[in-house]
């Protein structure tokens, strides 16, 4: 038995879509193993949502081609794709109860197993008691549930979900990312995840695919578009970075000893994580000095906002950790900072 | 009416002042006419007595009316319905090719009335007519209920169409594409999703044709021959008898009816109030194919043809003459009708222009009135306002020719009292689509700018109303275009000093002038196309 054909799930080559004269994705390629959680993130508008309907079969491609388990699927209606999806706003059926959403896509099934595979679901995403329930007694977190549990109850090969989580509460999504990843750790499906919350894409994802105006910016783990990240827009999406042109980062830190050679020639942007940046020790000589214009407090570190000594220069940001031998820094003083030179990123574009 | 019960503010003496003012409005326009008819109906000799009624359910006639009455316009309605759903769901749903003819074609019957389609199946299908006699060469007897039944469906089909049309589009595709990823096939969506998510609105649109059908009194009594219904026989017995007081009591029973099946309406309508929001999606989910499907577009092709033909037939009415068999181009009836003189043309297009407008803006004023100033008893003037929309028209009609011909009010052959009868008759639509659009617009904005210091009224006129310009517009626009063809209200208090086209139109299709009748309704169309035109531009800029 050959482990390759088995392994790749899904597989996409280079598929386009136009809607009229706007491009909404060009060459868009993915590879997804079985069992994967793969994150799209993006901006709205960065053709992640039109990649989810072309692979949902809700959209045809202009170009290129989708396999499913190695079975062409360009020309296969949703129907035959046996593909689960949880809409944004979960498109319930509002005139069936909870337990007639999750059965409509077993109607071939007889009836009695209809019922233990209701059943079964319902305990899965915990909602026992509510095959009765009409939808629109349901608050948010629930409906989301009798979503997911009608997506699951044909058991696809993938799970899509668009942008599940963007009207829940920040206390209820938190709630639901973690059941949410339990549930599919469960079940071992392979799932893809729209999202526009880099938060969200990282906690939950073990591939996250970046993109940006129709084309991926860049895909690879959580850690990997976090530390490396390829180009200014993907420095900028995950996280919060000081970002600087190359002039500007010249005139800023070459006086200072702190850089060694940049090797590296053909860059034109460097990013730098506010975390990287260190109170420097008083023996160390290599090391900027800035003045705090602004401290706030986010329990377990300090965010600063400050200035390097010239006018011109742009504001930074840095982040210190709260600890028992920290002491907050005041504003208006000046501190000489340094950092790892190691986190420095190197941008092309 | 708003589901947040708020507070009820502390009404300052000029709130109540305005309340005031508009009750006497609405009850000297509305519940003084209706109230007229009432007390009509029981003093057939000036005196008070039941002998109307008595007659009425002793009489076999009535009976016989009731029940044809019931049946054709159950009939019709059904059919009616059937016709727009399904012209609905090919617009909306189907990615057919020719959508939007489709959609076009079946909007015309707006400019299109009953009467004139009457004209034109008679020219088509009459015992000299162009199909049945010249090219089939048979000879069937038109004036019957088949007739009043197949012209009162097509007449009420742009209704449904137009209802349903907005139901299924307010849906948007979600329910559908959800559908399809769990994988059920095209046509078990239609049954169990769209359908069954717009059951309330069908049955509405049902309800609703019924309730028009009921009030047509034009197409029996020109294409019914020996069939007549409680609304044309209550026209009969007005204008041919001069028996105003039975005629009251014909549509005494008329609005009983109405206002049941109004009851229902509301009840449908209001109760799909689902709190579940889809996002709306622009793209066509469904493809119907099969021999379902062509069944299905066979039947929107049967109607969209007749009703091509119908209005192809009124041009030809205009502009053909026929003897020995032999049909031949003319002008002549053009010649007569100006020869009659243009003044109804003039008044058409006037009393319509003031209608659309008035319609408009006190829709807009009373809705803002009882929605955001919450003046007092504001949901007993909404529903007094929208009583005229479950009025068969003769009732007011007859109500307005009672209510004004004697002191105090001393007005029939006045033109106000012609435009008022038909900016009541359209108040219902103002004021809904008034509520619609405050309903979408944030009432933050009038928080803001109470905020900033402005008063109720100028926050009206600086704020909402330049925000509603587009809708004000098209309200009126739609206002202008039914006014056009307004008959059955207006019958009863015209006089020759203040005639209008749908009127000569009417007229000379009693006389049996069919080709008089034809280039008035011409002149009717151009003047209908013209504002429908107008209004289409508008609605699909303004889209967004």
């Amino acid at each position: 038995m050959t482990n390759e054909k088995n392994t790749a799930l899904l597989d996409i080559k280079n598929i386009s879509k136009n809607f009229g004269h706007t491009q909404a994705l060009t060459d868009f390629s993915l590879h997804l193993k079985q069992g994967s959680f793969c994150c799209l993130l993006g901006p709205s508008g960065c053709g992640k949502s039109t990649a989810l309907r072309l692979i949902a079969g809700l959209d045809m491609p202009d170009s290129g081609t989708i396999r499913i388990k190695g079975q062409t699927m360009n020309n296969i209606p949703p129907q035959k794709r046996n593909v689960g999806m949880v809409f944004q706003h979960y498109a319930l059926f509002p005139h069936m109860s909870v337990a007639e959403n999750i059965a409509f896509g077993i109607q071939d099934h007889p009836p009695g197993e209809q019922k233990l595979l209701v059943e079964k679901m319902l305990d899965m995403v915990r909602l026992g008691k509510y095959e009765k329930r009409s939808i629109s007694e349901l608050s948010g977190g629930e409906q989301q549930r009798v979503a997911l549990a009608r997506a699951l109850v044909k058991s696809p090969e993938l799970l899509l979900l668009d942008e599940p989580f963007s009207n829940l509460d920040i206390r209820l999504k938190e709630s639901m990312h973690e059941e949410l990843f339990e549930l599919i750790r469960q079940v071992n499906i392979t799932t893809i995840l729209v999202t526009h919350d880099q938060e969200e894409a990282m906690s939950l994802g073990d591939t996250i695919v970046l993109m940006n105006q129709g084309k991926i910016e860049q895909a690879g783990t959580p850690q990997e578009l976090y530390c490396q990240p390829e180009s200014s827009f993907c420095a900028n999406f995950l996280g919060r970075v000081n970002l600087f042109s190359r002039d500007a980062f010249h005139t800023l830190f070459l006086p200072t000893d702190i850089l060694p050679t940049v090797t590296k020639n053909s860059y034109s942007f460097v990013a730098i994580r506010p975390e990287s940046f260190k109170l420097a020790e008083n023996h160390e000589k290599a090391a900027i000095e800035l003045e705090i214009i602004r401290s706030t407090f986010h329990g377990s570190f300090f965010r600063y906002v400050a200035k390097p000594a010239s006018d011109d220069a742009p504001e930074l940001e840095c982040t210190i950790e709260k600890s028992a031998d920290s002491t907050l820094l005041h504003t208006g003083r000046r501190y000489r900072f340094t950092f790892d030179t190691a986190s420095l990123c190197l941008l092309p574009h | 009416m708003s589901l947040i019960r708020r507070k009820p503010p502390r009404h300052s003496w000029y709130l109540w002042c305005l309340s005031v003012c508009v009750f006497f409005l609405l009850g000297v326009l509305i519940v003084y006419p209706t109230v007229s008819v009432l007390l009509s109906s029981f003093s057939p000799q000036g005196t008070f007595s039941f002998n109307n009624y008595t007659t009425l359910f002793h009489s076999s006639k009535f009976f016989r009316l009731f029940c044809q009455s019931i049946l054709v316009s159950l009939g019709s309605a059904s059919l009616a319905t059937l016709f727009g759903t399904i012209l609905a769901i090919l617009v909306v749903k189907t990615v057919s090719p020719f959508r939007k003819i489709i959609a076009l074609i079946s909007v015309l019957p707006i400019i299109l009335p009953g009467f004139v389609t009457s004209i034109a199946y008679i020219f088509l299908f009459g015992r000299n007519g162009l199909i049945t006699y010249k090219l089939l060469h048979i000879s069937w007897d038109v004036y019957s209920w088949k007739s009043v039944l197949i012209l009162q469906s097509i007449d009420q089909t742009t209704t449904a169409f137009l209802m349903l049309a907005a139901a299924l589009s307010s849906l948007g595709s979600k329910p559908e594409e959800a559908a399809k990823m769990l994988g059920a096939e095209d046509w078990r969506i239609l049954w169990q999703i769209t359908i069954k998510l717009v059951k309330p609105m069908i049955f509405g649109a049902f309800l609703l044709n019924f309730i028009a059908a009921m009030g047509d009194f034009s197409t029996p009594l020109i294409v019914g021959g020996p069939f007549d219904t409680l609304a044309s026989a209550s026209y009969t017995e007005l204008i041919g008898k001069y028996n105003i007081s039975m005629a009251a009591t014909y549509n005494i029973a008329l609005l009983i009816i109405a206002m049941l099946v109004f009851y229902g309406y509301n009840h449908f309508t209001n109760c799909k109030n689902e709190e579940l929001s889809w996002r709306s999606g622009k793209s066509a989910p469904l493809t119907l194919d099969g021999f379902r499907g062509i069944i299905l577009r066979s039947i929107a092709a049967i109607f969209l043809l007749f009703v091509l033909l119908l209005s192809l037939a009124v041009i030809i009415a205009a502009f053909t003459k026929r003897s020995y068999n032999a049909t031949s181009f003319t002008l002549e009836y053009f010649t007569m009708v100006s020869e009659r003189g243009f003044a109804s043309t003039v008044y058409t297009i006037l009393f319509s222009f003031c209608v659309g407008i008035l319609t408009a803006f006190f829709g807009q004023v009373l809705a803002y009135l009882i929605q955001r100033v919450r003046i007092p008893a504001g949901g007993i003037i909404d529903f007094i306002a929208t009583i005229p929309f479950a009025l068969p028209g003769t009732l007011i009609g007859v109500g307005y020719a009672i209510a004004f011909n004697r002191p105090p009010l001393l007005l029939t052959g006045t033109w106000f009292i012609i435009v008022m009868n038909l900016v009541v008759r359209k108040m219902p639509l103002g004021i809904r689509t008034g509520t619609a659009i405050l309903q979408k617009q944030d009432s933050s904005l009038d928080e803001a700018a109470k905020l900033l210091g402005a008063s109720s009224f100028r926050t009206f006129f600086t704020i909402n109303l330049p925000l509603l310009k587009a809708s004000i517009l098209i309200c009126s626009l739609y206002a202008f275009v039914t006014t056009i063809q307004a008959l059955g209200s207006i019958i009863f208090i015209i006089t020759p000093g203040t005639k209008l086209l749908s009127v000569d139109v009417f007229e000379a299709v009693i006389k049996g002038e069919l080709g008089v009748a034809a280039a008035y309704s011409f002149i009717m169309l151009l003047i209908g196309l013209t504002g429908g035109a107008l209004f289409y531009f508008i609605s699909t800029r303004n889209q967004g």
